[in-house]
């Protein structure tokens, strides 16, 4: 038996997954496939297994063809309208890869699961905070719940562990993600300022103080990969988050400094609709500071911006258990932001 | 030079001190000089002087002997009725002994000065949170700004550093020190017990929602050794925290199932108020039970518990700077109590 460790992503070319291949990728006793409809679109040492997991027989078919995998990993994730319709379908998605992956599959050690803070309910309304893995859960439906409990259900008995990983707003890998809070607000500032605008609060004006958390995507690759290759791991879930907690009105103040602005008073507005006309002023910008083009509509996803920026709750997990187990990794959020909008500066992005 | 490092821990019957030296006891390389009013109620190999640094003559006359003193752990306090009346006082305790002591001890290395959340105004009113170490005073006094102002003009030009530890609510082993919040909220619940009663949330609706935090002792005791002997950390400020936030809201059923008593609804309560008058009914608990007797004064300081469970705001720190210097202890602080009040049981303070 060899070290090597073969990694199955599924959803590798999502917003999670292909983040997650990006930090695979830097590791060097591992080898990677991902599991993606189409191929891929960027650059990756990942093999593609096209599957599609809606697909039943396509997913009993096919990932049979991979008995060499040792590790899984599932970040899929098929959108609805509303997170409730998501629920059955992606319960259905995901077991469609597990049955095809249990066909064949002899080295198996681990499964993990990639789910959130929207497992307590963080999206609902006000709700327990800060969020401990063994907080009962909400009024169902939740796609967690049911992943997570046919998971539950195929391991009992077997050789093989699973884990559940919980982040909260992944940032990061802001290049080409559009759903993400980095991009949303590097965006949000550069057209702002395009226009002769202070920095103002889009969100509910209550969600400028309330607590909120994030988790950086390179904090979440490595607790992945820890969860799913740490015995004492197996058949746990774990919150991972950055470490600190903050409010908006705090880090609105870094976000100005860092672009130039004047903080402005708190303006709330409906982001998909006010930024909907803004892509001429964006294609402007793009032309002025010779940046690299980027489609507008792929430049921020105000929708999740107003869905993130309109918490009048405290939004936050507690990440004690993952610390006790070992995963002592975290990051300053400001410098988070700060980093990641250089990230976006360097690759000529945003001005 | 010697390697042997020696410490001066001021403030020796205090809860932060009487830890600090329990706990530089259980380390082989440090010699501890504890100087405090009363008699240490624990054992310990250090040396006890017998003090009133309020007084400089008598710190003159009792400390100008203390050539050898390599490292200063300042953790003396002196209550008075107001914040604005505390700042004197308290500036002459740490000066008084300084005054004697640094220009005697050539091999001083290092002072580290206990502050607390009250650097940020935390007693005031709603203040900025998380707070950071580099965010900007409150409006003066504050006897933490005096005293820190000192040390930092003091150790101009010398050859030690200085550095600030800013605990929240430090909770460990003590007796006969009332300000304490496991020894607080251990009596509260006895009694409650004892006339039938439910356990209530003594305190404002708000605060008992609201996010909190605490520091067990060991840790302080650990990050103020680090803190002192880590080169990196001269001249700085450090929160010290468990590094979690918790709720009342969301402890108060642990504490309530520990005291095996029913979660009571909310009952705002004036706890020096409606405590007064409960001695006798403490001291018939200590017969009942067949405890350690403990004066009902030295066991709860009302005042401080009324402070405690009725602060309307936010009380968390951000645990980065400490963690990005390298300090990455953490306790869970629910736990942290119902280990603590295990230990009130165990040692028959409480039954």
């Amino acid at each position: 038996m060899t070290d090597r460790k073969v990694a199955l992503v599924f959803g590798a070319s999502g917003i999670i997954g292909r983040g997650f291949l990006r930090h695979l990728e830097g590791l060097n006793d591992w080898d990677i496939i991902g599991v993606m409809r189409n191929p891929p679109n960027f650059d990756t040492r990942a093999e593609h297994l096209a599957v599609d997991l809606t697909n039943r027989h396509e997913c009993i078919a096919r990932l049979r063809d991979v008995p060499q995998i040792t590790h899984a990993f599932y970040t899929a994730y098929k959108d609805f309208p509303t997170w409730e319709a998501a629920a059955e379908p992606n319960i259905e998605m995901f077991k469609n890869a597990m049955d095809g992956l249990l066909v064949n599959a002899p080295n198996l050690e681990h499964i993990q699961i990639l789910q959130g803070a929207k497992y307590y309910g963080r999206h609902l309304g006000p709700y327990k905070t800060p969020s401990r893995e063994d907080d009962p859960r909400h009024m169902p439906p939740s796609l967690y719940f049911g992943q997570e409990d046919y998971l539950r259900e195929i391991q009992a008995g077997q050789p093989w562990s699973w884990s559940a990983v919980r982040p909260q707003a992944v940032c990061g890998l802001s290049i080409g993600n559009p759903l993400n809070l980095t991009s949303v607000v590097a965006v949000y500032a550069v057209i702002s300022r395009e226009l002769g605008l202070p920095l103002r609060w889009p969100g509910k004006p209550e969600a400028f103080h309330t607590i909120y958390q994030v988790t950086d995507y390179e904090i979440l690759g490595k607790s992945m990969i820890w969860a799913a290759t740490t015995p004492e791991c197996a058949n746990e879930t774990f919150n991972i988050a950055n470490g600190d907690v903050f409010r908006w009105d705090y880090m609105w103040e870094h976000i100005a400094a860092y672009f130039g602005m004047e903080v402005g008073p708190p303006q709330q507005l409906d982001l998909a609709l006010m930024m909907a006309d803004k892509e001429p002023i964006w294609n402007k910008i793009v032309a002025k500071f010779n940046l690299v083009p980027t489609p507008f509509d792929q430049s921020a996803n105000w929708s999740f911006g107003d869905y993130a920026f309109a918490s009048d709750w405290d939004v936050c997990m507690d990440t004690t258990k993952s610390r006790k187990a070992g995963f002592l990794d975290f990051i300053d959020t400001k410098d988070m932001f700060l980093q990641q909008f250089d990230e976006l500066r360097g690759a000529r992005i945003i001005p | 030079m010697s390697d042997q490092k020696v410490a001066l821990v001021i403030g020796a019957t205090g809860i932060v001190g009487g830890n600090m030296i329990r706990y530089l006891d259980s380390r082989n390389d440090w010699q501890v000089i504890g100087l405090s009013r009363r008699q240490p109620y624990y054992d310990s190999d250090a040396t006890f002087i017998s003090v009133d640094l309020s007084n400089p003559e008598e710190c003159q006359h009792k400390l100008a002997g203390l050539t050898q003193i390599t490292h200063i752990f300042f953790a003396g306090y002196t209550d008075r009725p107001t914040w604005v009346e505390q700042d004197a006082p308290n500036l002459a305790l740490l000066t008084n002994p300084m005054d004697v002591i640094e220009p005697v001890s050539q091999n001083l290395q290092h002072v580290c000065l206990l502050q607390g959340t009250k650097a940020y105004g935390s007693q005031l009113g709603s203040f900025k949170s998380p707070a950071k170490e580099s965010d900007l005073r409150h409006m003066p006094p504050n006897f933490y700004f005096s005293q820190q102002d000192y040390l930092m003009r003091a150790a101009e030009e010398k050859s030690w550093s200085w550095s600030c530890v800013r605990p929240h609510a430090v909770c460990g082993y003590a007796v006969g020190i009332p300000m304490n919040l496991v020894s607080c909220i251990s009596i509260y619940a006895t009694i409650s017990k004892e006339l039938g009663l439910p356990l209530r949330f003594p305190g404002s609706p708000t605060t008992y929602r609201s996010l909190y935090m605490a520091t067990e002792a060991g840790l302080l005791a650990r990050a103020m050794e680090w803190a002192a002997t880590t080169s990196s950390c001269a001249n700085q400020a450090f929160n010290v925290i468990n590094g979690d936030n918790v709720r009342f809201e969301n402890m108060w059923p642990g504490f309530a199932e520990f005291f095996d008593m029913e979660t009571g609804p909310l009952q705002r309560i004036d706890l020096p108020l409606m405590m007064a008058d409960k001695a006798p009914l403490w001291d018939e608990i200590v017969k009942k039970y067949d405890l350690v007797p403990n004066a009902y004064e030295d066991m709860a300081h009302w005042p401080f518990a009324q402070y405690i469970f009725n602060n309307e705001w936010d009380m968390i720190s951000d645990m980065t700077k400490c963690r990005t210097f390298g300090f990455l202890d953490f306790v869970d602080t629910e736990q942290m109590f119902l280990d603590q009040f295990a230990e009130l049981r165990t040692n028959r303070i409480i039954p």
